[in-house]
């Protein structure tokens, strides 16, 4: 599995089997990491994409950094941000390290 | 006039020690001697280093050491601010009262007085012979280190307690250059990793150390004596690298770090997407 298709609503999870079905997992996936998701529609908007392929080595730790503390934290990113397009590319491995680092199926 | 939270906001903030000396021996700090050594700024020094930074929105802060005792110190405010994008701040233990009285006078000039050695049961012990600064519109402030003695006596002062009671008075936590950490940890718990993470990347503040002409990750570490900070050389790269959060690393000394970080970071989120990558 390496992408999950992420509901317009954000509510629901799956992904595609190797059969081409498709899968629910939002039951499977932990309450926190559900809500980092949630809060990185302020960053990357209707954008969010969870994909592993994504993740790239040589991403700044900074990037990695903001993604930790917006897990760690409730009341950090709790607004829309204008990242720049740079940082918001950056911004996404970051997300997606993060996220497939904890999460497995 | 930019205002200070206007400051906070959209700066980042540089310490430049332009010299070690001091005509005061605090006991929580350690980033000072007794001798009179290095009172005068080496101009090229200093216009080939802001030059490096005049890409970037700096608060230059000028301390040391006693920036008072600088014998060239209206030289090295009129240098920083030829620079649009640079903020020329200041740090005195009110030193600058009796020789600058100018810089006070000046909005541009973002002043800061530590005046406060500690409290006492009996006393404030003030730094210099000046009262508390009044309330004002000339970015000049009161900075009041929140000692655990602070905590302890500060009810026996109500009307200084008043005096200060203003927009014009920061007060800073107690932090990690303080010698003994038993002292911090009266007052506060160490920052998440987190925070200390993050804080690493960019502290609050790096250092121009104008004695061995080197950057210096932390003013923190390098005011503690028992570890040093890392040092870099400064150069156009490294300074590029520092101010786009790719020079400085989460290290040893990092971890063992005592200084407070608010629990929303010492940045808020809206200064990193406003610099980085900018």
């Amino acid at each position: 599995m390496n992408e999950i298709i992420i509901s317009p609503s954000f509510e629901t999870f799956c992904y595609f089997d190797d059969n081409n079905n498709m899968i629910d997992i939002t039951n499977k996936i932990p309450f926190r990491l559900l809500q980092l998701i949630k809060k990185m529609r302020y960053i990357f908007g209707d954008n969010v994409v969870l994909d592993k392929s994504l993740i790239t080595d040589g991403i700044e730790d900074i990037y990695h950094y903001i993604i930790e503390k917006a897990y760690e934290r409730s009341d950090y990113i709790f607004e829309e941000l204008n990242f720049k397009d740079q940082a918001k590319k950056k911004l996404l491995v970051a997300f997606n390290k993060f996220f497939f680092d904890k999460f497995t199926i | 006039m930019k205002t200070l939270k206007e400051i906070q906001e959209n700066y980042l903030a540089i310490d430049f020690f332009m010299s070690m000396s001091c005509n005061k021996s605090c006991h929580y700090c350690t980033s000072y001697t007794l001798e009179m050594r290095n009172l005068t700024v080496d101009m090229n020094f200093l216009k080939q280093t802001l030059d490096y930074l005049k890409n970037y929105k700096i608060r230059v802060c000028l301390l040391g050491g006693e920036p008072g005792l600088i014998k060239n110190l209206d030289d090295v405010i009129n240098e920083v601010k030829k620079y649009p994008n640079f903020v020329c701040s200041v740090l005195s233990n009110s030193f600058i009262r009796k020789r600058y009285p100018h810089v006070l006078e000046d909005p541009e000039i973002l002043y800061i007085e530590h005046s406060t050695l500690d409290f006492y049961e009996d006393r404030i012990e003030k730094l210099g012979n000046f009262p508390w600064l009044p309330e004002n519109n000339l970015n000049n402030y009161n900075l009041v280190v929140k000692t655990p003695n602070y905590y302890e006596y500060k009810d026996n002062f109500p009307e200084d307690m008043k005096a200060i009671d203003h927009k014009n008075t920061m007060f800073k936590s107690f932090n990690g250059r303080t010698p003994n950490k038993e002292d911090v940890t009266k007052v506060h718990t160490q920052a998440d990793e987190i925070d200390r993470k993050m804080c690493a990347a960019f502290p609050m503040v790096p250092v121009i150390n104008f004695e061995t002409r080197k950057l210096v990750h932390c003013s923190k570490k390098f005011a503690n004596n028992l570890i040093h900070s890392k040092e870099f050389e400064i150069t156009q790269d490294n300074i590029d690298k520092m101010m786009n959060f790719r020079l400085f690393k989460y290290e040893n000394y990092c971890k063992n770090c005592m200084e407070w970080v608010q629990p929303k970071g010492h940045f808020p989120i809206s200064k990193y997407a406003s610099i980085l990558n900018g």
